[in-house]
Order: structure tokens, then C-alpha cells, then sequence
């Protein structure tokens, strides 16, 4: 079961405010970075550096958009993003199962 | 020692599964209007009762005139500001307007909006106008309800509520106008209160 869990997923998934972040983008699809704070309740230093960090592994998209004059922040899951979690919560039914 | 490593292991999926189901929970529970909207709405439901009163006092009209004069141009300007605060709601939170869920919800909110015309339709076709101010606070608490399953659970309470004031209304005896400025001014507070706990609420979570 060790080895199953660590050859499919990285470090950069196994976190828990990561884990949170990409449960909200599954379920929401475009979210923003005030989103994204105001569900977890983290720092914008924070938020900015896991974000920064599923970025650099490729799991979330980052752009910039005018909303109300204003530049947003959205982020979206990328194909791998969305493929990762799915993987993740296949693989937790299967573990549950098992037990 | 493999056994401790497996427990760990479990432990941490457990943990995971946690995570996701309280993530799942605070995503479900998000403000769909920008919260003036329903103190808003609740200020012209009370404006609304205090010109019914007047009406009703200087006897300058029927239920009917009282009906297309003033309730009719406060359920209008509500229908403006409704959708108006969904979309900066929206806006603001970067959410799509057209989404699936939100096209999902107008097309319930649509719904309930005809079913509840209808039912006001019937009663009053039907003779029993006396009951009209029953039924709204009635509806109103569907209205409630569904709202409560998109939005913050506490509009569920102010269901409940009104449910309760309904079946009072039902069983004492006053005239019909009373029982309409009455119901106007109760649903007027219960909005004001929704969305002065809403505001709070937001506020809460931003401090957090």
C-alpha cells in the first residue's frame, strides 16, 4: 500500500491547505484568490506561496482579469491538476475498501 | 514497525478525507447575493406595510388598488435588485453568473416563483383572499428554504419561523388588511435580520 501511494502522487499534493485549494478549484472550477481566502482562512502570503507552488507543478492555472475595474486572480486546475485528484480520491475509495 | 508505518498511513488518509469533506461543507455554504440585498428588500416590504396602513386608514382604496399601487412596485423593484446583487455577488468572487449551479438554482427559483403565483391565483379565485396573507408567509419560508440549501443554513431558521407566524395568523381573527401590513412588516424585519446576519457572517470569515 506504501509504495502504491508514493509512486502515484508528489510531495506538492500531500499538504493540507494544497489539498483544500485543489478540492475548491474540482468543485468550483475558476477561483479566485479572495475566494480562496476567505474558505481557508489562510495569509495572503500563504495562499500566494501554495499557489505558487501547485503553479510550478503544473496542477493549477494562474491568470490576471479585470472584474469591476479591478485585477482578479483566477486559477483553474489543469488537465494533470484535475487528473492528480481524481486519481487521489480513487485511490482513497480503494484504501477505504480494502479495510 | 511496518504496522506503526501503515497505521500513520491511515491516519493521514483519514485526515485527508477530512479535509476534503469540511472544504466541500464551507464551499457549499457561500453567499449568493451581496447581503444589502435582503436588507434592502426587507426596508420595501416595511415601506410597503407602512402605505398599506395609511391606505387602509384614510380608506382611499380597495385590497385590489392597495395590491397594483403599492405591492406590485415592491415585488418589481425587488425583481430589479435581486439579480442585480447576484451579479456583483458574482463578480466580486470571481464566480461565473452562468455557471451550472446558478442556472440550476433560477431555473428552481423559477419554479417556485410560478408554483407560488399560482397557488395566490387559486386562493383568490377561490373566494378565500383572507387566507392570501397565511399563504405568503407560507411561500415566503419555501423561498427560505431553498435559498438556505445554496446559501448560509441560518435562513432555514427564519423559515421555520415564519411557518410558525403562518399557522398564528391562521388561527386568530383579524381583518384581512391587518393580517397583509402585519405579514409585510414581519417579513420585513426577517429580511432585515437575514441579512444583517449574513453581513456578519462575511465579515467574520474575512477576518478569520
Amino acid at each position: 500500500m506504501n509504495n502504491e501511494l508514493y509512486t502515484q502522487f508528489d510531495g506538492v499534493f500531500f499538504e493540507k491547505t494544497r489539498l483544500s485549494m485543489m478540492t475548491i478549484l474540482y468543485k468550483e472550477k475558476n477561483v479566485s484568490f479572495n475566494r480562496f481566502k476567505k474558505i481557508i482562512g489562510a495569509s495572503d502570503g500563504a495562499i500566494y506561496t501554495h499557489l505558487q507552488k501547485l503553479q510550478d507543478a503544473n496542477y493549477i492555472d494562474v491568470k490576471k482579469q479585470l472584474i469591476d475595474d479591478k485585477a482578479q486572480t483566477i486559477c483553474t486546475l489543469t488537465v494533470s491538476g484535475k487528473k492528480i485528484f481524481k486519481d487521489y480520491i480513487k485511490f482513497l475509495e480503494t484504501t477505504i475498501l480494502k479495510q | 514497525m511496518i504496522f506503526n508505518d501503515e497505521n500513520n498511513e491511515n491516519e493521514k488518509y483519514r485526515q485527508d478525507i477530512n479535509t476534503i469533506k469540511n472544504i466541500l461543507i464551507k464551499v457549499d455554504e457561500k453567499p449568493i447575493y451581496e447581503n444589502w440585498v435582503f436588507s434592502t428588500a426587507g426596508i420595501l416590504f416595511i415601506i410597503g406595510s407602512i402605505i398599506h396602513y395609511i391606505y387602509y386608514k384614510l380608506q382611499s382604496g380597495t385590497l385590489t388598488d392597495s395590491f397594483f399601487r403599492i405591492w406590485i412596485p415592491v415585488i418589481l423593484l425587488m425583481l430589479f435588485l435581486e439579480p442585480v446583487a447576484l451579479v456583483r455577488k458574482m463578480a466580486k468572487e470571481a464566480l461565473p453568473v452562468f455557471s451550472k449551479t446558478i442556472i440550476k438554482f433560477y431555473i428552481g427559483l423559477c419554479g417556485i416563483s410560478a408554483a407560488s403565483v399560482f397557488l395566490c391565483v387559486i386562493i383568490i379565485k377561490a373566494g378565500l383572499i383572507g387566507l392570501l396573507p397565511v399563504c405568503i408567509l407560507s411561500l415566503w419560508a419555501v423561498f427560505y428554504f431553498y435559498i438556505s440549501q445554496m446559501a448560509y443554513t441560518h435562513f432555514t431558521l427564519h423559515g421555520y419561523l415564519l411557518i410558525a407566524i403562518a399557522i398564528i395568523f391562521y388561527n386568530i381573527q383579524t381583518s384581512i388588511e391587518i393580517q397583509i401590513i402585519l405579514a409585510g412588516l414581519i417579513l420585513g424585519l426577517s429580511m432585515i435580520v437575514a441579512g444583517i446576519t449574513e453581513m456578519t457572517k462575511e465579515k467574520k470569515k474575512n477576518e478569520q
